[in-house]
Order: structure tokens, then C-alpha cells, then sequence
């Protein structure tokens, strides 16, 4: 069986697809008027939903299976895969591993509130990729290093760098992790009915349990897998939504124009005459707010927009579980390649994530409707568009494969850069592979006890913890692959000077942020939370640490090994 | 070997292979910044403040009713006004809705509206079945509250200008009011073009350096370098030993 799935990987995939939508269109139907119509907010969320429940379950199933049957044989399958995967299947493993809470639910949510403001992270969660595609992906595959602490280990030929750059690693993953975890138990949430705490560790366990099993290569080849599962489940809601409300249907990433320009010109009842499923008008009052660029009301201004794209933009190039994804590739073209695939298969669902923002709206104007929790804005769009339940069931099914496919990565990361960076390279390097293994384990365990933890403290939206990460991956490891692959002046202690400065930035904004969150007001506190706000203070930080790399290297004159200069002009750059 | 020979700076490449690869990445690296940047700052330079239609009817009708001279007519149509504010519901600020629902319950009050009756209340501001009338209706039943006075207070009076100036004046330009493909151009831009752009530019640039490797020789495809060996070089250095 493990053969045949391996050999017709992607037959399968579809044919995973059409069991779920078969499930919809033929079991669907026993299961379609389980429940009254909603009439308030509250009810939307409301108890145990019995059809989204399968869905889920059987999805879960797959990954297990896939895990089981794609389970890591030794270190180089649980940290890279092997180095089997193809440009494509990369691509899928990358745009899967990319699309995480923050993608399927995070960025309708920030829209959904601040209108244009959110493009921003659209942008830049986008935009990262021909940073990392032109500046480094292939230039990363040529060094061949496992993990992202390697490189700076080897490059800045420092155990401290290497050990330091695995902590980020770890304090990135969790951090990132953090805002997974917290969609993972909103979407446990609505689809069990079980309270918040409880969705929130059956969640981190079931996703905790198979990456145990499967390592990078059982996780990629899920990722694939749960590639096909998140784009199906999110474009099929929105092609009913377009064909249900009047839009164009066949490509609905187009259809919503006609919707955007309804929510700024305002929308009346009569024009549709159309309502949600709790009986309200689809319709709104004129809403420039919601599509003018850094519209007052939304209080987000033109400096956060581009502080966030830029941030977000240098993070992606920056992000220790992204960069891995280049080491699982055969060699440096599929690495190039692979970023393009993955950019396209990500920007499938980016063309698409707005429109549920705008659907949302178009649904929710009404104030009866009640405050709907922004972060399920998706799913609860797809409720009160009355959508089928399975085709919502399949939708949050998706959204939990989002998050299990990106925890899997990060936990990955982070536990092997402390098994591989931290425990071999530094502490144990006599460790046998079994050792290196059984760390690499107890570290994914440990990192999954304190993500749980954190994400019960609910301290933001999701894609405001996802942007705290991708800040803290920008003004850190970001300025060292950049100077270290593109400069061989840049040396120990001009990494070191980068990385200090990059990591102080870090600090204050983070100090400032956990003390806002606690009460404590510090001094300026006003001034910090809008010029280096936790969620982009990379747009200063990375600068700085740049030229502080730059400075120190040239103070200190350049002493990089001669071994390290000759294989990056030769091996890395071809020069 | 000397160390000019192994140096490595992207703006001083010595091969003719690496001087293309520059050129690639500063050509991409500028139309990526341009079009992602440039296009904000466009949008943003080209910016005005304007009011949507509302604004005039309420900044017509506010001096009058908010000095207790207002008109009957004046009291529907800061009612009006109102409650289009408040249809914005998911983009009102929490603090900013119990100032605007007492507003407008004090203005119902005027209207000669007692008992915060919704149906009453549509009756005496004129709301129909036409256009957005019958949203209004349904806003209007979510927005009355209990006031025991048909006059604004004066702490409400202060802040609502500012209220109905913040939901009522919006950035535009013509970048924002031309339409394409049903977005508003500069919406269509950032969420859709961006990206496509984004898409492009990589498959050009693994295009070009796929016909560059074969052009210079380079980057044997399909063969890995014995990375394990290369490497190997840059650990174990006595510098490290050293820290």
C-alpha cells in the first residue's frame, strides 16, 4: 500500500478530493436539515455539527495514514525529506506549508476589519518570495545544509552563532505556532462545540501525534495532500457564494470586483433582494472604508501599511521553516522552480482570500447579525450565506489543514534546531542517530506543551502572531543569509553585531507589546506601539542589523576562512 | 590562492556569469519595489479627503438641531445620517456606538418618538420601502436606546462631529474611483495584479538564469555538488574551535 501510494501520489490526492466531495453531494443530503436556522451571532458558533464533524475526521484519518505510510526512516527523512520531492510536489509541500491560520483565516479577518489595510498582508506574505526566489533559494540549496542554523554556523564559522540562530528558530516556531494553535481550537471550537481550552489541546495533540510519526518526508507528502484539501475547500464556497449572490460564478477571484464596489457604493435591499440566513437583507449602506486606501476609520494609516508589507516581505525570506523547504529539494534549479510553483499555488487562494472579507460584509451589515469573532469571519460567511453544511464542514476542514500543515513544518524546524544545531553540533556531537531522533522528539513535545500554553492566553488575532514571527525572522536570521550568501566580508562579528542589534529591536517591541497586554504602561508607550509595534518592527530592525553587519565587519577587517570564501565563489555563486 | 580571488560581493562580480545574474536580480528587485511601493505612494500623493454624500446632508442639518433651531426636516435628516453611521457596523469603533445611538435616540425623542418604538420611529424619520429605506428600518431596530431627553448632551455633542467626519470622509482619487474589472483599480491592483506580477517575475527570473546556466556552462542540472565534501571546510575551523 505504501508503494502504490508513493508511486501514484497524486491520483490519490484527487482521489482523496473526490471522496470529500462525494461525501458532500451524496451522505450530505441525511445530514443537511439537522439544525434550525440561526437567528443570532452566538447561534452561529453553536453546538456539535455533525457533518463538518465527519468531514473533519476522515481528513484527519488521511493525514495519519499518510503519516504512517510516509513515516520518517532516519534523520535525513525527518529533517529533510530525503531530498526526494519534485519541483511540484515542493511547490505544493511549500504553498501548503506557507498557508497557514493566518492565510485561511487570518487575512478575511484583517480585511474584514480594516478593509484595504489588510491587502497589506496580502502583499507581503507574497511579495517575500521574489526576495527569497532572486536573492537566495538557490544559493541556500548550493551550500546544502539541513536546517537554517547550519548555514549560519558553518558560514560565520561560530558554534555560538549556530546555537543562537537554532534559540530563534525555536522562539520563531513557537511564536508562529502560537497563532496556529488558535485557529486550530476556533475551528474545533465551532465544528465539536467543545470549549476553547478543550479544542485547543485535542487540536495541538492530533497535529503533535502524526508529526511525531511522519517527520519532514510523512509532512510533505500530507502537505501535499492537504494542499488539494485547502484550495478545494476554499474556492467552493466562494463559487457558490458568487453564483447564490449574483456574481460571476466560474472565476469568483474576479467575481468579487462587482462585490467590492457594492459594500463602497452601498448595496439596497431591493437590488438583490437576497438575505442570510438569518433573514437579513443582503445588502449594506455605503462602506468607502472598507476598500479606500488607509481609510481614517479603520485607523490604520499609510506608514503601518507599508511598515507591515515590509516586515512581513523580509520575514518570508527570513522564516527558518521556509527556508528548509529548499533543503528537500534534489538541487538548486528545483529549489528555483519550487518557488515558483509555490508562489502560484499560494497566490491561488491569496486572489480568493479577500472576497470572503467582502462577502462577510455584504452578510453581516445588518447590526442584528451581533459581533461576529473576526478570526471565523470565513466560516461564519459561508453560514450566513446559508451554504450547504458539508461544503462548511469541508471549508473548516480545510482551515484546520491550513494550521496542521504549517505546525508540522514549524515544529519540525524547531525541533531540529535543537536536536541537530543545539544537541549534535553543540552539547552532544558524539549523539548516536537514535539520540539525535529521540531529542528531536522530546523537543517537538516540549515546543507543543508551550505553544498550547501561550495560545490560551488568546493575546491577538491570528495573523497579528503570525506577523510577530515573520518580524522577528526579518531583523534576525534575514540579514545574515543575505550578507552572508551575498558578502564574504561579512564576518563572525559583524554577524554577531547584526544579530544583536536585530534581536534588541525585537525585545523592546515585544516588551512593550507583553506590558500593553498586562496593563503596564511603560514610558512612551504610545510612541513604541505605533513605530514599532510587535507586529512589524522588522521595518527598523532589519536596517539596523544590516548595517551594524556591515560596520562591524568592515571595523573588524575581514577574517573569513579562506575555505568558506573559495566554496562560496565557487560552489555557491559560480563566480 | 590570495583572498581578492574568493571574494564575494553582489556589486562587484568578476565573471561574466555572475555580472548577469546582477543585472537579473537589480532589474527584478527594482520593477518588484516600484510596482509594490511606488504604486502606495502613488495612491497616497493622489489622495484626497472626500465626504460621501451623506456628509453634506448631515453637515447641513448639525448646527441647526445640535443648537435646538433644527427643523422637523433637519431632525430626519441628521436621523438619516445617523444611521447610515451606524450600518457601518463592523467598522465602528466600540466607543463610537453609544454616542451615535443616543444621538439619534434624543433626535427620534424630537421627532415626537416616546417610547423608542422602531416602528414609530421609521414612521416619523420617513423611511419607506425604497432604496437603502429598508436597511435603515432594520438598523434602526438594533440602535434605539433609552433617553430621557430629546436634547443631545454636550459631551456628545463634541464628539459627534468628529464621529460622523471619521465614517463619512474617505481617501480617493481616480485611482480609486475608475473601475476595472468590477474592482476599484487600486484595490484590483494590490490584491490581484501584485500578485500576478509577483508569479511573473519569478518564472522570468528562473527562465533567465535556467538559459544563463546553459549559456556560461554553469550548474551541471540534475547533478548535485558533493555538498557533504565542499562543505565540509567551513566547520571544524580552528576559529571555531577558538570561540
Amino acid at each position: 500500500m505504501t508503494k502504490i501510494i508513493k508511486r501514484y501520489s497524486l491520483p490519490y490526492y484527487l482521489l482523496a478530493a473526490l471522496l470529500a466531495v462525494f461525501v458532500m453531494t451524496v451522505v450530505g443530503p441525511a445530514f443537511a436539515g439537522e439544525a434550525a436556522a440561526p437567528t443570532t451571532a452566538t447561534q452561529l458558533e453553536g453546538t456539535f455539527k455533525l457533518g463538518p464533524a465527519i468531514i473533519l475526521i476522515i481528513i484527519l484519518c488521511t493525514f495519519i495514514g499518510v503519516g504512517l505510510t510516509n513515516r520518517a526512516e532516519g534523520t535525513a527523512d525527518y529533517w529533510a525529506a530525503g531530498r526526494k520531492i519534485s519541483p511540484i510536489g515542493s511547490g505544493m509541500a511549500i504553498a501548503s506549508n506557507w498557508m497557514s491560520a493566518a492565510s485561511f483565516l487570518g487575512m478575511a479577518a484583517i480585511m474584514y476589519g480594516t478593509g484595504y489595510h489588510g491587502l497589506s498582508y496580502v502583499v507581503g506574505w507574497t511579495g517575500g518570495y521574489v526576495l527569497l526566489l532572486v536573492l537566495m533559494a538557490s544559493q541556500i540549496r548550493r551550500y546544502g545544509k539541513y536546517t537554517a542554523a547550519d548555514f549560519i554556523g558553518d558560514r560565520f564559522y561560530s558554534s555560538g552563532l549556530r546555537a543562537y540562530s537554532a534559540l530563534l528558530t525555536l522562539a520563531i516556531s513557537i511564536c508562529y505556532c502560537v497563532g496556529q494553535f488558535a485557529g486550530i481550537g476556533l475551528m474545533f471550537k465551532w465544528v465539536f462545540g467543545m470549549p476553547n481550552v478543550w479544542a485547543i489541546i485535542v487540536g495541538s495533540s492530533v497535529v503533535l501525534v502524526y508529526t511525531l510519526i511522519s517527520g519532514m518526508l510523512g509532512a510533505t507528502k500530507n502537505m501535499q495532500i492537504q494542499y488539494v484539501i485547502i484550495i478545494v475547500s476554499f474556492i467552493l464556497p466562494l463559487i457558490l457564494l458568487c453564483n447564490k449572490f449574483g456574481y460571476f460564478a466560474p472565476l469568483p477571484q474576479v467575481g468579487y470586483g462587482a462585490a467590492v464596489s457594492d459594500v463602497v457604493n452601498g448595496l439596497a435591499p431591493a437590488t438583490k433582494n437576497l438575505t442570510n440566513v438569518m433573514g437579513q437583507s443582503f445588502a449594506t449602506v455605503p462602506s468607502p472604508e472598507f476598500a479606500m486606501p488607509w481609510d481614517p476609520a479603520t485607523g490604520a494609516t499609510f506608514f503601518q501599511w507599508l511598515a507591515i508589507c515590509f516586515s512581513l516581505m523580509i520575514g518570508t525570506a527570513g522564516l527558518p521553516h521556509v527556508i528548509a523547504r529548499f533543503y528537500i529539494v534534489p538541487n538548486p534549479k528545483d529549489a528555483r522552480w519550487s518557488v515558483v510553483w509555490g508562489l502560484f499555488f499560494i497566490c491561488l487562494l491569496y486572489w480568493s482570500a479577500p472576497a470572503y472579507s467582502v462577502f462577510g460584509k455584504l452578510l453581516s451589515s445588518d447590526p442584528a447579525t451581533g459581533t461576529l469573532a473576526k478570526d471565523a469571519i470565513v466560516v461564519y460567511t459561508a453560514q450566513l450565506g446559508a451554504l450547504y453544511p458539508l461544503v462548511i464542514g469541508l471549508l473548516a476542514a480545510g482551515a484546520i489543514s491550513a494550521a496542521f500543515s504549517t505546525v508540522s513544518g514549524l515544529l519540525l524546524a524547531g525541533a531540529s534546531a535543537f536536536s541537530h544545531d543545539l544537541y549534535f553540533k553543540v552539547i552532544n556531537p558524539a549523539a548516536t542517530e537514535k539520540r539525535q531522533m529521540f531529542v528531536a522528539r522530546a523537543a517537538t513535545v516540549t515546543m507543543s506543551i508551550i505553544v498550547t500554553v501561550i495560545a490560551l492566553m488568546d493575546l491577538a488575532l491570528i495573523a497579528q502572531l503570525v506577523a510577530l514571527a515573520f518580524s522577528l525572522a526579518g531583523c534576525t536570521i534575514f540579514p545574515m543569509f543575505l550578507l552572508g550568501i551575498w558578502w564574504s566580508g561579512s564576518n563572525r562579528a559583524g554577524a554577531w553585531a547584526g544579530v544583536i542589534t536585530g534581536s534588541a529591536v525585537a525585545t523592546i517591541a515585544l516588551t512593550y507589546f507583553v506590558c500593553g497586554t498586562f496593563k503596564i504602561v511603560l514610558p512612551g508607550a504610545e510612541f513604541m506601539g505605533y513605530y514599532l509595534n510587535a507586529w512589524y518592527f522588522a521595518w527598523l530592525g532589519a536596517p539596523l542589523a544590516v548595517i551594524a553587519n556591515i560596520v562591524v565587519s568592515l571595523a573588524t577587517g575581514c577574517d573569513t576562512p579562506e575555505s568558506i570564501k573559495k566554496f562560496l565563489a565557487e560552489k555557491v555563486h559560480n563566480y | 590562492m590570495s583572498d581578492v580571488t574568493y571574494n564575494v560581493n553582489f556589486f562587484t562580480p568578476k565573471s561574466e556569469a555572475a555580472k548577469a545574474n546582477k543585472r537579473v536580480v537589480m532589474t527584478m528587485l527594482i520593477v518588484w519595489f516600484v510596482a509594490v511601493f511606488g504604486f502606495q505612494f502613488m495612491l497616497t500623493a493622489m489622495n484626497t479627503p472626500t465626504p460621501e454624500p451623506m456628509h453634506a446632508v448631515y453637515a447641513k442639518a448639525w448646527p441647526e438641531v445640535s443648537s435646538g433651531a433644527g427643523s422637523e426636516v433637519d431632525k430626519k435628516d441628521l436621523a438619516r445620517s445617523l444611521l447610515m453611521v451606524l450600518g457601518k457596523n463592523v467598522s465602528l469603533r466600540a466607543a463610537d456606538k453609544p454616542i451615535l445611538k443616543s444621538a439619534l435616540s434624543a433626535v427620534v425623542r424630537g421627532l415626537g418618538v416616546q417610547d423608542s418604538d422602531p416602528q414609530a420611529a421609521a414612521t416619523a424619520i420617513g423611511l419607506g420601502t425604497d432604496g437603502f429605506d429598508p436597511l435603515l428600518v432594520s438598523i434602526l431596530k438594533s440602535s434605539l436606546v433609552p433617553v430621557t431627553s430629546d436634547v443631545i448632551s454636550d459631551e456628545h455633542k463634541l464628539a459627534l462631529p468628529k464621529i460622523m467626519d471619521l465614517y463619512l470622509i474617505h481617501n480617493r482619487s481616480a485611482l480609486t474611483d475608475t473601475r476595472f474589472l468590477g474592482f476599484p483599480f487600486h484595490y484590483w491592483f494590490t490584491a490581484q495584479f501584485l500578485l500576478i506580477m509577483f508569479v511573473s517575475l519569478c518564472w522570468l527570473f528562473c527562465y533567465m538564469t535556467d538559459i544563463a546556466n546553459v549559456k556560461y556552462n554553469l550548474e551541471q542540472e540534475g547533478v548535485e555538488p558533493n555538498l557533504a565534501v565542499t562543505a565540509k571546510p567551513a566547520e571544524n575551523t580552528p576559529e571555531e574551535e577558538k570561540e
